[in-house]
């Protein structure tokens, strides 16, 4: 049996503290720009292993939320760097069809719905990363300008762009 | 296809990644990943930021210690080699020897000084610098190898050639010889006394 220092014991109940409080939202981060379960799961760890790697700065951190998401963002930016577009899960635009429509209708939704996140991946950063960060429901307009290091009247601005962009090129294509 | 058709796919998939759900053992998996981690480095954890300091290399802390090893290690080095590390073979008659050692002679010394330094070399445990001069001090006295004992006839010879005449050693014939030097004493007297008789 071997016995845990008192130190560790301590990190052990801040991190699980920390962990039951945040992964869901880290999930959800790392899931809007991975949209992969799996890998977003690895994300999470992930930022709990550096935050157990580098916990002597968690006393110099004003927001930890915001600085765990900020690092679970940046880890799945890296992660989605090595992946190619055509290499995301298909299967999530799938999973999103209605089931209750007729096949045909649902292929072409389904046709539709891969369109749109294929058309989010071409549009500038700045305003692909706002639209993403979006869906986290836990993240208010304030906290969007936190993690990203904008304003609000900013964050507002992107996110109009960039779904005024979105539109704009989905009508176009189709 | 509509505008507002386009709007609500986008809304869509919007929605569809906000709705996403939690893996329902997330939070446990990533406590059992943590403890795992922990479990594999436990003075990291431990020490922390005091580890990630002495992990650093410190130059004012790393040369004087270098160089003291170096130091050390040259002088260490240069002591060994100034002793005589390698035994050279020069040839050493038996005058030297006898000069080193005064009133011995090569055979004599040999028989007394060698088993002595065989003795003295043969221990393992003896100090390599001490080693090696008795190495070189018995190779010199053994090189070259010293005479053998003389037979009778070469120590016959030996006094004859030492302390007889020379025309005794060309003359061996005894009663020549007496007959010769009869000779001689009376052609001495025959030469001073004839004379006077």
């Amino acid at each position: 049996m071997t016995l845990i220092p008192l130190s560790s014991m301590e990190s052990v109940v801040d991190l699980s503290a920390l962990v039951e409080a945040h992964s869901a939202t880290l999930f959800r981060v790392a899931h809007s720009i991975l949209r992969s379960p799996e890998e977003a799961k690895d994300v999470v760890q992930d930022v709990f292993v550096r935050v157990l790697k580098h916990r002597s700065k968690l006393s110099h951190v004003s927001d930890v939320r915001v600085w765990l998401i900020r690092i679970a963002w940046n880890l799945a930016l890296d992660r989605k760097k090595r992946k190619k577009l055509e290499q995301f899960d298909p299967h999530f635009a799938d999973t999103l069809v209605s089931k209750e429509v007729a096949a045909d209708r649902a292929i072409d939704q389904a046709q539709r719905l891969r369109a749109v996140l294929q058309e989010i991946e071409r549009l500038p950063n700045a305003e692909r990363q706002v639209l993403l960060l979006s869906t986290v429901k836990e993240l208010g307009t304030a906290d969007l300008g936190r993690v990203l290091g904008r304003s609000e009247a900013a964050i507002r601005g992107l996110l109009h762009r960039g779904r005024t962009r979105l539109q704009n090129k989905l009508e176009g294509k189709l | 296809m509509s505008r507002e058709q386009t709007r609500q796919d986008i809304d869509h998939i919007l929605a569809g990644l906000s709705s996403v759900e939690t893996p329902p053992d997330l939070e446990r998996e990533v406590m059992a990943h943590l403890a795992t981690i922990m479990r594999e480095e436990p003075l990291q954890e431990k020490t922390g930021p005091r580890a990630m300091r002495w992990s650093r290399p410190r130059w004012f802390v790393v040369l004087p210690v270098s160089s003291f090893a170096a130091l050390v290690l040259f002088l260490a080095l240069h002591l060994s080699r100034s002793g005589p590390a390698t035994p050279t073979f020069k040839p050493v008659d038996s005058t030297s020897v006898s000069k080193v050692l005064p009133g011995t002679s090569a055979p004599a010394l040999r028989e007394k000084v060698s088993p002595s330094l065989r003795i003295k070399a043969a221990p393992p445990k003896t100090p390599p610098r001490r080693q090696a001069r008795l190495t070189l001090a018995s190779a010199s006295l053994s090189y070259p190898a010293p005479p053998a004992p003389l037979t009778d006839e070469e120590k016959l010879l030996a006094h004859i050639a030492y302390k007889a005449d020379p025309v005794q050693v060309a003359a061996l014939d005894r009663l020549a010889i007496e007959a010769k030097e009869q000779t001689e004493r009376e052609d001495f007297h025959r030469f001073f006394n004839g004379g006077n008789e």
